[in-house]
């Protein structure tokens, strides 16, 4: 039911995922999940899911915390597995970078998110005119602008900041974004505007957003593939609006029903509700729909 | 997180029980286990001057003769038994305001709470001493001395803890059940604050002690003959440059128990608040 | 820009004035703990406050002249004033104004503070940061002990083994004092800030500034002692803690190498904590200094101090409690507002 593309820009292959002993049962087996420039990939499924995971293993995250990993990662032809922490590391921020769950938590607390952001740019080779320069004008893009550098995360909205973590990748000109769950901790308005802001990034730098969600509408909605993961296999992956209309897996079809507005109305399709779309609903049953236990074992050292 | 210093832990556990228990047993048993216990307070033997560590003296004589050994002993039932003391009643002082200033909060926990604040503006070791100058000098008035100055730690503690559990739905509903305030106090409140409070306290232990050497070092603690750990380096102080032993034992005597203390107050804090990050506390 | 700053400078002031006001209150009452322990503790307090060896007459001299015959209240105003005068009463010992005998010897004091915490700031914060960054592993494991022995150790003892090691046995520093008469006298210091050492320097006397440098060495490395050890824990357990964050999770998928992380990133959250433990550190240390300066006979006030207790000097006593606990409130203080510029969260609260 997968479809092989040997030759995708981003391609896992065979990766297990395991945290504790190295024979412990894998947290994440993905025999195959590609990814292509431009292309927004959907990582849909429940809490627990190893979603999370799937997300910090190729940015090669998890296994500071302690995981073994294995199998193949591959990005633009080069391994990324076997690669060493000191090259990793140059790929993360300029070629790849997270756009966290939730933005008020993952600034730190007693720095201006300037800070934070014109030490990366610096970090991955701007001068500092260069750095303020990019900076302005990737919050001017996202209709923030360079006086919200001086602010406390706690003086910012969620929105905001989540806006100024994606100025942050557009000013790096980052081509691959892992978002993990970026809207869950935001509300309707705020999550329509951050929808938004990834598409046009998607068209001014070709960047592909694999965007971990167990909200299939929201899914639905904005990406091109979805994949569903259940206990660390990929279930389902296949074109969005095909996914949706006529899941195959009995968890998908649960994963649908879990979401309220897909339920017996038409389908959109995938790109023409982007902006407004999660919109009038009422949300409130929905679960914060974070990998607990694989952010736990991800985020422990 | 979950994984830190699991075997370590363990280690550190047989360690602190192990030498908690054995400081126990020596204090218990000082007089069974000191082979010479009559030098504990007195007996000079002018035959056995300053004589270095052997056999039959395992830490040397002191400038009257007497077995350090023995008195090293002896010393456990002093320093270690009053710092127990003072936390101790300073955990019962303490709790009783805590506990009332939290939970009925207003103008007496203000009126408490401020009162804390000046004697914690004044570092314990000086306040004790201040003290200890005006009090007799001795064990009992070096208890005083260290108590008045520590309660304050422990009124602090309980009252945030005891304020954090009041606002708790199921304390609401025993007001409201008109359960008495002592009750409601014993029952809910206290079980609740006293985690945090004996991990505080087995580490403050090894804190007052060693506070209580150094006023003993300074002579407002027990006088001689006793064989008090901090009064023992003190007499050693003229003969240490040629007599390493007489001071060095005593010393490491002190080291040792208060080190057992602090380990203990980890192990007992990793036990129960894995995640805890040490907020500034007071030592002395 | 300015709006925020604005936003964030109201909080700010009104924090500091109620810090301010609250700390004036507790010195308040301060100087009543200070008299309830010279004038109402004591069972005759003339006696004491005249000395052990002062006759009948005297005490009864001294009992009119403390007024202890007048109603408590006035009794404690009376000696507010005095104390707010700057009359903290004529000790037993050298006859002289407390607060004179105190105010000479501060300065020492003070030199010996701040270089014993110069050096468990330098020694204890990197222990910290490596003991975090290796958390688990040798290094952890040496930090953790370390710390556990330098905080259990007895600050006497270390300092009486340190001057028969070093000073006696391997004749390496001077055994005692704070300077050398000779040295002193052929090159004298300038008084610029009062600190001799630093004053030497800054004067471009590098004669004296070795001298004064080479009997403050090994009385610092005692005092330095318990603040390494908690600075290294603290250290430790706010990075560890902080490790777990999102917020560090978000640096290092921006591609920070872990130095960074771990050194600017999550040792900045550490800052608060160290700050507030600095302050503890700086009154447990001033105390700390009655010891290390009675064994190395440095003179500064813990040697007053130890001294007055000795000859139960209790003016003289009463006087260095109320001198080092108001030196205390005033690092709170201070720590507290630089605290609240650090973390503008902290003037919110």
């Amino acid at each position: 039911m997968v479809s092989a593309r040997d030759a995708a820009w981003l391609q896992l292959r065979d990766v297990r995922v395991r945290f504790g002993s190295s024979d412990a049962e894998p947290v994440v087996r993905v025999d195959e999940l590609p990814l292509d420039e431009r292309e927004f990939l959907g990582l849909a499924g429940e809490s627990g899911a190893g979603k999370t995971t799937v997300g910090l293993t190729v940015l090669g995250l998890t296994r500071r915390a302690g995981a073994h990993v294995r199998g193949s990662i591959r990005l633009a032809g080069e391994e990324l597995l076997s690669m060493p922490e000191r090259r990793l590391r140059r790929l993360r921020g300029s070629t790849m970078t997270l756009i966290p769950q939730n933005p008020a938590t993952a600034f730190n607390p007693v720095l201006p998110v300037g800070v934070t952001v014109l030490r990366t740019l610096r970090l991955h080779g701007c001068s500092r005119a260069e750095a303020r320069g990019r900076a302005a004008a990737g919050l001017e893009r996202v209709g923030l602008s360079a006086a919200h550098l001086d602010r406390h995360p706690h003086q910012l909205s969620g929105g905001q900041l989540q806006r100024v973590a994606i100025a942050l990748a557009s000013a790096l000109r980052t081509r691959l974004l892992i978002a993990d769950e970026p809207t869950s901790a935001l509300d309707v308005t705020a999550q329509a505007q951050i929808c938004t802001l990834l598409t046009q990034l998607r068209a001014e730098h070709g960047t592909a957003v694999l965007f971990i969600s167990h909200d299939l509408a929201l899914l639905a909605g904005l990406c091109d593939r979805i994949a569903v993961l259940h206990r660390g296999r990929v279930i389902e992956d296949r074109p969005a609006t095909e996914l949706v209309t006529a899941p195959h897996a009995d968890r998908t079809r649960q994963l649908l029903a879990a979401a309220p507005r897909l339920r017996g109305l038409p389908v959109p399709g995938p790109r023409d509700r982007r902006g407004e779309e999660p919109g009038d609903e009422n949300r409130e049953a929905r679960d914060d729909g974070y990998d607990e236990e694989a952010a736990d074992g991800a985020s422990g050292p | 997180m979950r994984a830190r210093g699991a075997r370590g832990g363990r280690t550190a556990l047989v360690l602190a029980l192990g030498g908690a228990g054995a400081i126990v047993l020596v204090a218990l048993l000082a007089p069974v286990l000191a082979p010479y216990p009559e030098d504990a307070t007195g007996a000079a033997e002018t035959a056995q001057l300053l004589r270095p560590p052997s056999a039959a003296h395992w830490f040397g004589t002191d400038e009257l003769g007497r077995d350090v050994f023995s008195r090293v002993l002896y010393g456990a039932r002093i320093g270690p038994v009053v710092a127990v003391a003072v936390v101790t009643v300073s955990l019962v002082v303490g709790t009783v305001i805590g506990v009332v200033a939290g939970y009925f909060g207003g103008w007496i926990d203000e009126l408490l709470m401020r009162l804390t604040d000046v004697f914690l503006a004044v570092p314990a070791l000086l306040l004790a001493l201040a003290l200890a100058t005006v009090l007799a000098p001795g064990p009992v008035g070096l208890t005083v001395a260290l108590t008045v100055t520590w309660w304050p730690w422990y009124a602090r503690l309980v009252r945030g803890e005891t304020a954090s559990v009041v606002g708790r739905p199921y304390i609401e509903a025993c007001r409201a059940l008109g359960l008495g305030h002592r009750r409601t106090l014993v029952r809910h409140v206290l079980p609740n604050a006293s985690t945090p409070l004996l991990v505080q306290a087995s580490t403050d232990v090894g804190g007052v002690l060693l506070v209580a050497s150094g006023l003993s070092f300074l002579g407002l603690g027990p006088q001689p003959p006793t064989p008090d750990w901090g009064l023992m380096v003190e007499q050693s102080q003229n003969y240490f440059t040629t007599h390493w032993w007489l001071g060095t034992f005593p010393g490491a005597a002190i080291m040792l128990v208060a080190g057992v203390c602090f380990l203990l107050g980890d192990v007992v804090r990793d036990r129960f608040d894995p995640r805890h990050v040490p907020r500034p506390t007071q030592r002395a | 820009m300015k709006r925020a700053r604005s936003g964030r400078g109201r909080p700010m002031i009104r924090y500091a004035a109620r810090r301010s006001v609250l700390s004036a209150l507790v010195a308040f009452g301060v100087v009543v703990l200070t008299y309830l322990i010279a004038r109402v503790v004591p069972s005759d307090p003339a006696g004491v406050w005249a000395g052990p060896r002062a006759s009948a007459v005297e005490r009864a001299r001294v009992r009119a002249e403390l007024g202890l015959d007048r109603p408590v209240a006035e009794q404690i105003v009376s000696y507010l004033t005095g104390v707010s005068r700057g009359d903290w009463g004529l000790s037993v010992l050298t006859h002289r104004p407390v607060l004179t005998d105190l105010l000479t010897r501060l300065p020492n004091t003070l030199q010996l503070v701040l270089a014993g915490m110069v050096i468990g700031l330098a020694v204890g914060i990197p222990a910290g940061l490596f003991a975090a960054r290796w958390h688990g592993g040798t290094v952890d494991r040496l930090v953790r002990s370390g710390a556990l022995l330098s905080a259990a150790i007895p600050t006497f003892w270390l300092a009486l083994l340190l001057q028969t090691l070093i000073a006696s046995r391997l004749d390496l520093l001077p055994i005692a004092g704070s300077y050398d008469r000779a040295v002193m006298g052929a090159h004298p210091v300038t008084t610029v800030t009062g600190l001799p050492l630093l004053d030497a320097v800054l004067t471009g006397n590098g004669v004296a500034a070795t001298d004064l440098l080479d009997h403050l060495l090994l009385p610092a490395l005692v005092v330095a002692s318990y603040p390494a050890a908690v600075l290294a824990r603290m250290v430790r357990a706010s990075i560890l803690d902080a490790v777990g964050e999102p917020h560090i999770q978000m640096v290092r998928a921006l591609g920070f190498p872990e130095r960074v992380v771990l050194g600017r990133f999550a040792l900045r959250l550490a800052w608060n904590p160290v700050l507030q433990l600095t302050a503890l550190i700086f009154g447990y240390s001033l105390v700390n200094t009655f010891l290390v300066e009675a064994v190395f006979d440095y003179p500064g006030l813990g040697r007053y101090a130890a001294d007055a207790v000795q000859s139960l000097d209790v003016p003289a006593v009463v006087g260095v409690t109320l001198l080092v606990a108001l030196l205390y409130l005033a690092a709170n203080l201070a720590v507290d507002l630089a605290q609240a510029a650090l973390d503008p969260r902290v003037a919110l609260r």
